[in-house]
């Protein structure tokens, strides 16, 4: 330690000026320090304001959110320099120094005369002469510092300026959590599909019993992530999500192999018609041929089976039940209705954006027929339309589906219930839109969305002119309907007074209503 | 000046601190209490500046400053200020006188000319009689009929006025009250004190100082000590706190606090600033440092500002004295932290 008195106050000089930087930084770190916990904690905020609130905070807002709070921090740390940098500057005063070192001394004012009079920064006049008295003063002051330590009298005390920013610190905690909350949104249905995917890939991923599990499950949450991904161009989705479904439903079928012989002839069991690919959220069904038990569709749209009994009057039904009995797991369903419903979305979403710039025109020639198998009204896994005199061969909804009956909330108006669920909206019937939905031939139809649609409209092709000679053929090997198409209840239900309401059916559907 | 003091600086301070205190000690066997009025008083001395001294009739004003003078070992004058009192009776006049067979005028020094003046109730004579002292404490002369006469060091005037016998009085002039270093207030004696006053002053036992230096090397030794005073350091804080006090005791300044502005006409002079370091100096010494600090300068604000601040009507109709404004001021100026603030 320097004895010499000057040297002293400078290395206390010195100190004080670090001491003040810090102190002064520090106010603006906690604040920065609290801006980017937030940004790291973000994703799992908004995970949680999904699984305890059921709202979702999107992807790009969250990336932006978090950029901008890490811009704070940011910006708030280069304050904190600069403010450190002021105060170091402010701070490093000789003379300043030199009057905390008196009041840490108690040397009432002579470490602050001494410094006065030597101080290195203003040097006194060559020809100022000096007090007879400046001796007395130098000896008293080294004296007064005989045991003075900079190091040790200036501490680096945090706590209080942690304390006085602690308030803007809860005041940033505060606001960006109510722009969190600003930010959150109930999600999009395919972000719901999303989550819910990844739901099951977990679930599958936990209770993996082959590394073939482990797979589907990561691959699943692959694509949970692409499929909230706006970037990923709709094809890539659609394709993704092909091959998992086909890798499920291989494993499926490799499992009914190994078991399904054996337990060929028993029923269904509760999660009947695994296969199926019903869009659950289009709330059709498809006739599988396979007569495939009638599953009971919940009204919320999942495609849940629950009324396995398969009746095994096909020629496959063995086999197929028995993949139902071994092969397919409730979550092994549960993941093959949300891929499905996510492809069903993933098409809805396609078809709204390449509609939504260009309209096609209403003449033209290349109308498509109304998408397969999404149709209550359609005969069964019809490959043909009766009205149509030409071979375009419509897609058949696969086999199993039981999809039947699974209305979405507020679609399905049983018979027995009464109700206006009609067209009788103020007496209005709804214009129709989007009559171009026409398949080409060979082409695979899309899904449609009609959770929460208020009103179907779906209008037959008069029919389309034939290349040929016209030569009408009967399909006789076309699957037929086993069970009846209804919207009635699988289950009557004990209601039996009247309806409220009677209403004739509208002239243009009588000829489509039997 | 002096000679160049042989001694070694501690010694000088020590020799310092031994003169005051035994001074103050001895002092202290005639008069009973009033310390602080004898620390102000050779305070004074030391510093190079005059005192006045504000108390009512009986309370020992003119003993203690004839036993000061005493234990220095200072010639003394007493001037009893009355209203027929004339300049020349204070600084003398020029005396016709016949000596070797012809008239010439000689001057007669007045009593102005001594070591330490006692003007015994100044407020009694007239301004002009008042302004006759204004030179002398001033410039330590006299001028009459045009020839100035140097008065010797060291000189010190001490005043006494009573406050309360107003009728038939003159109030200091402002100008005149600002050439006096102090005003220090004699109060009552406690009853302890009383009793010892009472005992001293009735019985047969007379006290008798001992003076501390001869009368020959008095003069020369007091001023060597006041010398020393004068070589005491001031730190650029502690000016900048004396600065900051008299800059808020001056009403219209931008330091200026609420209540100097409400209640005062004027401030301290430039002379108050000289007061206070002078007399933080020898506060210094008599501390046993070479060096001024925040202390030594608030032990002297109220004694050098009191009678420096002019007081507005408002502050006599609601009885607001200088002293009570200076102790606001006082408590409110802070100390300065660093040399930039």
């Amino acid at each position: 330690m320097a004895s010499n008195p000057v040297e002293l106050i400078s290395l206390a000089r010195k100190r004080i000026a670090r001491i003040a930087a810090i102190r002064a930084s520090i106010y603006f770190l906690a604040p920065a320090l609290t801006a980017m916990v937030l940004a790291a904690a973000l994703p799992a905020i908004g995970r949680m304001t999904w699984e305890r609130m059921g709202y979702f905070l999107p992807t790009n807002l969250t990336i932006d959110a978090r950029l901008t709070m890490l811009a704070a921090a940011g910006f708030a740390i280069l304050v904190g320099a600069f403010r450190g940098w002021r105060a170091y500057a402010a701070s490093d005063d000789f003379i300043g120094a030199a009057i905390q070192v008196d009041e840490k001394t108690h040397a009432n004012e002579q470490v602050v005369t001494l410094a006065t009079l030597s101080n290195p920064d203003a040097p006194p006049p060559s020809d100022a002469s000096r007090s007879p008295l400046f001796p007395v003063l130098w000896r008293n002051v080294t004296a007064a510092l005989n045991s003075f330590n900079p190091e040790k009298e200036f501490a680096v005390e945090v706590a209080e300026p942690i304390r006085k920013s602690s308030l803007p610190s809860a005041a940033i905690a505060i606001a960006l959590g109510l722009a969190t909350l600003a930010l959150i949104r109930p999600p999009l249905p395919i972000e719901n599909t999303a989550m819910q995917l990844r739901k099951l890939a977990d679930r599958i991923e936990a209770s993996a019993k082959s590394p073939e599990d482990k797979q589907i499950a990561r691959k699943v949450k692959k694509v949970a992530a692409n499929l909230a991904n706006p970037n990923i161009p709709p094809e890539e989705k659609k394709k993704e999500l092909d091959q998992v479904l086909a890798q499920v439903e291989k494993k499926e079928a490799s499992a009914g192999d190994q078991s399904g012989a054996s337990t060929g002839t028993s029923k269904g069991s509760a999660g009947a018609g695994s296969s199926a690919s019903s869009n659950a959220s289009g709330g059709s069904e498809g006739k599988g041929e396979s007569g495939q038990s009638q599953g009971q569709g919940k009204g919320s749209g999942k495609g849940e089976g629950s009324g396995g009994t398969g009746s095994a009057q096909n020629k496959s039904g063995g086999k197929k039940n028995g993949q139902n009995n071994n092969g397919g797991t409730a979550d092994s369903i549960d993941l093959k209705n949300q891929l499905a419903k996510a492809q069903a979305q993933v098409q809805t979403d396609d078809l709204a954006a390449s509609q939504a710039p260009n309209k096609p025109d209403p003449n033209a020639k290349t109308a498509q027929a109304p998408r397969p198998g999404n149709n209550p009204n359609q005969q069964g896994g019809s490959s043909k339309n009766p009205n149509e005199k030409g071979s375009a061969p419509v897609p058949v909804p696969q086999a199993g589906n039981n999809a039947g009956n699974k209305m979405p909330n507020g679609q399905g108006k049983q018979p027995n219930g009464g109700g206006t669920g009609g067209d009788t909206h103020l007496g209005e019937f709804p214009t129709a839109a989007n009559y171009e939905r026409f398949l080409k031939p060979g082409e695979k139809g899309i899904g449609l969305n009609i959770n929460d649609a208020r009103y179907v409209v779906f209008k037959i092709p008069s029919g389309a002119p034939s290349e040929g000679e016209g030569k009408t053929v009967i399909d006789t090997e076309r699957p037929k309907a086993t069970t009846a198409y209804t919207n009635a209840p699988l289950a009557p239900t004990a209601d039996t007074a009247p309806p409220d309401e009677r209403q004739l059916v509208p002239p243009r559907y009588r000829d489509l209503i039997h | 000046m002096g000679a160049a003091p042989k001694q070694s600086p501690d010694q000088r301070v020590a020799e310092f601190q031994q003169v005051f205190a035994r001074a103050e000690e001895e002092v202290g066997k005639v008069i009973v209490g009033h310390r602080d009025v004898v620390r102000k008083l050779l305070t004074a001395l030391f510093a190079g500046g005059h005192i006045l001294i504000e108390g009512v009739p009986g309370l020992g004003k003119t003993l203690m400053v004839k036993t000061a003078s005493d234990v220095l070992g200072l010639s003394f004058k007493r001037i009893q200020f009355t209203p027929d009192l004339m300049p020349a009776d204070i600084i003398g006049t020029q005396v016709l006188t016949e000596a070797n067979g012809h008239r010439e005028f000689v001057f007669k020094p007045g009593p102005i000319f001594a070591h330490m003046v006692l003007g015994d109730e100044i407020n009694r004579a007239t301004p002009k009689t008042q302004s006759a002292v204004l030179e002398a404490m001033e410039e330590r002369q006299v001028t009459v009929f045009g020839e100035t006469y140097r008065l010797d060091p060291p000189y010190i005037v001490l005043a006494t006025q009573n406050p309360i016998e107003l009728e038939g009085t003159y109030p200091l002039p402002e100008a005149q009250m600002d050439r006096f270093l102090f005003k220090v207030v004699i109060g009552s004696p406690k009853p302890d004190e009383l009793r010892e006053i009472m005992h001293r002053t009735t019985g047969a036992q007379t006290y008798k100082v001992q003076p501390n230096f001869d009368p020959i090397d008095a003069p020369i030794k007091i001023e060597e000590l006041k010398q020393l005073a004068r070589e005491v350091m001031v730190s650029e804080p502690v000016e900048r706190y004396i600065i900051s006090i008299i800059t808020a005791c001056t009403p219209g300044s931008p330091g200026a606090t609420p209540e100097i502005t409400q209640y005062l006409r004027f401030g301290p002079s430039p002379r108050g600033a000289q007061a206070l370091i002078l007399a933080g100096k020898v506060n210094a010494l008599l501390a046993g440092r070479v060096s001024v600090s925040y202390e030594d300068i608030d032990d002297a604000v109220i004694p050098a500002l009191r009678h420096r601040l002019l007081r507005n009507f408002q502050a006599e109709a609601e009885n607001v004295s200088t002293e009570q404004l200076l102790e606001q001021v006082t408590k409110k100026i802070k100390r300065p932290a660093t040399s930039r603030s």
